[in-house]
């Protein structure tokens, strides 16, 4: 089916443009209106939402063709899915970010690839993971730190580090702190190690969709194995992989899958976590897209007449994880939470999706350093995500920049609100 | 074909990274799904696309378009047929990298704007100042300087912001010479205050009645007016359209209005609006609002079947909401007053939104900008039978006769059914104008409604000629040809004032000026006929116009 299972949706656009701006009643201000870093930085139409759908009708009907240009300006996207968020405040029978998505593999099959891509893949297809590194130092982030081995022993939960936190020697820390914390709360936690593997979800946002196709399949036979009843992850990628993508591939993981902030916000309600010290500081939350409406779970094909779909039957990214990493910062003493006015499901990426960040490294610091403006613009004192993509591109973009803002991690927060 | 050297001199004065002729990105610009007669909903694909940053930017486009024989065509927000290529050979100057703010001017209440700074934004920023900006009903995303300098269009917020063409103070105006030329006070460097001197006013050449559509060259920059906000500067609303929650402002209230007949209907709303009151007024019937909320279930259900629900529809339909917005308590208990009695006179029933939990999303969803989009839910797109613009009575007249039209053709599935008129009624200019459109909603991909888009225009316009109404905007070069005769011959004049202006025809004058043959073989000859008869019967001659 390919393209033309999407036609219809493409031939719907109503060319409203709501695809290019934050949700009209949260619109706060003229700085901060816009939604979609690819036409905000290249203005053309056809770098929108709307843009590409109007393109790739125009190719199915045989008007024009898949050239450079066209395919250059397909990957120029994060896809953060913000433009969906405002299409289907208005649009029940267009998936715009399965559009999206779709015209990548359609590249991808036609053979309009990106070399950075391609080195990507490469990588994941040699060492398992979309840096290239040695698959044997996969787990040396967990070295001394006692955890038990998925594959050897059994425990209740599973975590997931994922490719950026197991590499980036700079973030891994974060995840020594984030199983810190779940033990704090009495978990009985397993890892990888060395056999963990990548996610996958990088692969199919590249349009390389049997590439992931492989790793949810060694993803699902190594969970079985382990016996685990949950699987946590700090990575939002790697949650939006589990919870969206591998179901709507027809692979999904036979355990619960939570991302840290889940896990740590329930323990807090449960007191099993308490944060006695005090953090005095302002902050203000960035939400990743992969945790947020990216994440929002799959609900399964609609058969037939998209204009007949109910609206719960339509992901909308409202479900997405918004809440629990509030309630941990707002559950930390002398901590106060700023919002931007960009937030939950219409806020602005952070540049590093959707093979920007390796492929388009100017765009990417681009959306970062917007973002890094609308945090500043709120007098915080720092910005704190959860995910590591968005940490690594907001900090490399600051110091390409020379913008200083800290940048944290939501469990470094926490891990500095935990008393003795 | 655009020549080479003209597309290397775009690329000097704009830099390469701003003009494009790659078919996909001119194909991006070449799909309109409304106001769009073509069924296959393509227009012409440009010669290129161009992305000016500056009115030095758009003075070098224009000069280059008259070097080379090329038309240019102005978009903004670009909802619509109209902001597209008309014919071809046309370059699209797409001004979406001119869209700031310039400046507000809180005391003399008006904004200085871009082309593309949407009404969303400005709206947005006004408010912090305690200050509104007139955004047309296509809503927060359209233009406000478009819709004053180059088109038209009016809002349900009209009781108190008027209607675009009358918003426009000061102009910056590119002629399709490529001169810049200052309007208002603006012309003699006095600031952009006011449209009408002293300076050139030229407000009348500049737009008349319903714009060029960049026919008679690109406007850079507007002043315009700013209204009264009396709501908080930075509403507090939680939820993206209808989930919407917020705290009410208590000075607003959201009043839905319901009499028995369209006579109740028509006379108390006419004398609650000239009182005066509401900040937003606008006609809304049950199955409308179900269409926007539900469009699944009302097109799952067996309508035919349950008569007696289709009829409680229409015996709700002579309904109107009023957005009460007061400067203060007292003011708004004011204007509640003047409702309630009114409405008793007119033994209608007043009821308070808060009270079924829609009284969020209209208010805001309506001062916002955000609700007009929810009118592609039904089928993805929509269309309005001949807007009109008139007496508030001959508006109503206009609603019944627009739902002859439109029932019509719901009966043979030329358009979706909302169940009701859906006409589109809200007063402008404190009530001495009203306007009304008959929406329809359709689905571009369905060959029956795209088939129809046609004869549904031309039964409205047979609908207006049989009743003396309002004959619209004329936009259409088609519809434009048939009516200018009974109109004055308007367009004999204005092809003179396109003349003087545009000596080297470079603006793309499809939208303003141009004039072609109707298909006439493809729609139902007896109606055909008519029309004509019409014509002939109201045509000018020489001598004038013809006798009443």
């Amino acid at each position: 089916m390919g393209l033309e299972k999407y036609q219809n949706d493409m031939a719907g656009c109503s060319r409203c443009s709501s695809c290019k701006w934050v949700p009209f009643n949260q619109m706060k201000s003229w700085r901060f209106a816009k939604a979609c870093p690819s036409i905000s930085r290249y203005n053309f139409h056809a770098y929108s939402g709307s843009g590409k759908m109007n393109m790739g009708l125009s190719m199915l009907e045989g008007r024009s063709q898949l050239t450079d240009t066209v395919s250059d300006i397909i990957f120029h996207c994060n896809l953060c899915g913000a433009c969906e968020v405002s299409c289907k405040i208005y649009r029940d029978d267009i998936d715009l970010g399965e559009v999206l998505e779709e015209l990548r593999t359609y590249c991808v099959e036609q053979g309009q690839l990106v070399p950075e891509h391609m080195a990507l893949i490469d990588a994941l297809k040699r060492e398992d993971n979309v840096f290239g590194e040695p698959k044997s130092e996969r787990g040396a982030w967990a070295d001394g730190l006692g955890l038990k081995d998925m594959n050897r022993e059994k425990a209740d939960i599973l975590f997931h580090a994922g490719c950026r936190y197991s590499y980036d020697s700079e973030l891994s820390p974060i995840v020594k702190g984030a199983v810190e914390l779940m033990r704090r709360a009495g978990a009985d936690i397993a890892v990888g190690g060395r056999e963990e593997a990548c996610c996958g979800g990088r692969a199919f946002e590249l349009g390389y969709r049997g590439e992931m196709q492989n790793f949810a399949d060694d993803m699902n036979s190594r969970v079985k194995a382990s016996g685990v009843s949950t699987l946590v992850t700090a990575c939002s990628d790697c949650y939006s992989a589990f919870k969206y993508l591998y179901p709507r591939m027809g692979k999904e993981l036979p355990v619960k899958v939570m991302h840290i902030t889940e896990f740590l916000s329930e323990a807090v309600d449960a007191g099993k976590l308490c944060f006695n010290r005090q953090v005095p500081m302002t902050v203000t939350y960035h939400d990743p897209c992969h945790l947020g409406r990216r994440s929002e779970p799959y609900l399964g094909e609609w058969e037939g007449d998209k204009l007949l779909r109910p609206m719960d039957r339509k992901r909308t990214g409202r479900k997405g994880i918004y809440g629990p990493p509030r309630h941990i910062l707002e559950s930390i003493p002398s901590l106060e939470l700023k919002e931007m006015e960009r937030i939950k499901e219409y806020a602005w990426c952070c540049g590093a999706g959707g093979g920007v960040l390796e492929a388009f490294p100017e765009f990417s610091a681009w959306t970062a350093m917007e973002r890094i403006q609308e945090a500043l613009s709120t007098g915080a004192d720092a910005l704190v995500t959860a995910c590591p993509w968005c940490t690594r591109s907001f900090r490399d973009a600051m110091s390409t920049n020379g913008v200083r803002l800290p940048i944290y991690d939501i469990t470094e927060i926490a891990i500095q609100a935990l008393g003795s | 074909m655009l020549a080479p050297e003209a597309y290397k001199e775009l690329e000097e004065a704009l830099g390469a990274e701003n003009v494009s002729q790659e078919p996909g990105v001119m194909d991006s610009y070449a799909w309109q799904s409304s106001f769009n007669f073509n069924p296959t909903y393509w227009v012409p694909r440009p010669e290129a696309v161009v992305l000016p940053g500056s009115t030095e930017d758009v003075v070098a486009i224009v000069k280059i378009c008259n070097k080379y024989g090329v038309k240019f065509k102005a978009i903004s927000s670009g909802w619509g047929a109209h902001a597209a290529p008309g014919s071809e050979g046309v370059i699209q100057v797409d001004l979406r990298r001119m869209d700031r703010i310039i400046e507000i001017d809180e005391k003399n209440m008006s904004a200085v704007v871009e082309p593309c700074a949407i009404g969303g934004q400005i709206r947005a920023e006004a408010m912090k100042l305690g200050l509104n900006v007139h955004m047309i009903s296509a809503g927060a995303v359209s233009s406000p300087l478009a819709s004053a300098t180059s088109a038209w269009g009016c809002c349900w917020d009209g009781v108190v912001s008027g209607w675009s063409p009358r918003t426009v103070l000061g102009v910056e105006w590119v002629l399709p010479t490529g001169e810049v030329l200052k309007l208002g006070t603006l012309g003699s460097d006095d600031g952009w205050f006011c449209g009408d001197g002293p300076g050139p006013s030229l407000r009348g050449l500049m737009r008349g009645r319903c714009g060029t559509f960049s026919g008679n060259g690109i406007y850079t920059k507007c002043a315009l007016k700013l209204y009264n906000w009396p709501g908080p500067a930075v509403p507090d609303c939680d939820g993206l359209l209808l989930d919407a929650e917020m705290p009410m402002p208590e000075n607003f209230k959201v009043y839905w209005t319901i009499f028995k007949d369209r006579e109740h209907f028509r006379d108390a709303s006419y004398e609650i609006t000239t009182e005066g009151i509401g900040y937003i007024s606008l006609k809304l019937n049950l199955g409308t609002l179900l269409c926007v909320l539900l469009p699944h279930v009302v097109k799952t259900t067996n309508w035919p079947n349950l008569t007696s629900l289709r009829n409680l529809f229409y015996g709700v339909q002579h309904g109107y909401v009023y957005i009460v917005g007061g400067n203060s308590r007292r003011d708004r208990a004011f204007q509640e007053n003047v409702i309630r009695d009114v409405v008793k006179q007119h033994r209608g029933v007043m009821l308070d939104l808060e009270d079924f939990g829609l009284a969020t999303p209209l208010f805001w969803g309506l001062i916002s900008g955000a609700f007009p989009p929810s009118s592609y839910r039904m089928g993805g797109q929509f269309y309005t039978g001949w807007g009109q613009d008139d007496a508030w009575d001959a508006m109503v007249t206009w609603d019944e006769q627009g739902q002859q039209v439109k029932q019509n053709w719901i009966e043979r599935d030329g358009c979706v059914d909302d169940l009701a008129d859906c006409a589109f009624d809200f007063f402008c200019e404190e009530g001495n104008m009203a306007h009304s459109e008959e929406v329809w909603f359709y689905d571009p991909r369905k060959k029956e409604h795209s088939d129809a888009t046609l004869p549904i225009n031309v039964d409205f316009l047979l609908q207006s000629l049989e009743n003396c109404m309002e004959l619209g905007g004329n936009m259409e070069p088609s519809i434009r040809k048939l009516l200018s005769p009974i109109l004055g011959n308007y367009n004999v004049w204005q092809k003179k004032i396109q003349d003087a202006f545009d000596p080297g025809h470079a603006g793309d004058d499809m939208l303003y000026t141009y004039e072609q043959d109707l298909d006439l073989a493809s729609l139902d000859q007896a109606k055909v006929k008519r029309v004509l008869e019409l014509l002939a019967k109201f045509a000018w001659t020489p001598e004038g116009a013809p006798p009443a």
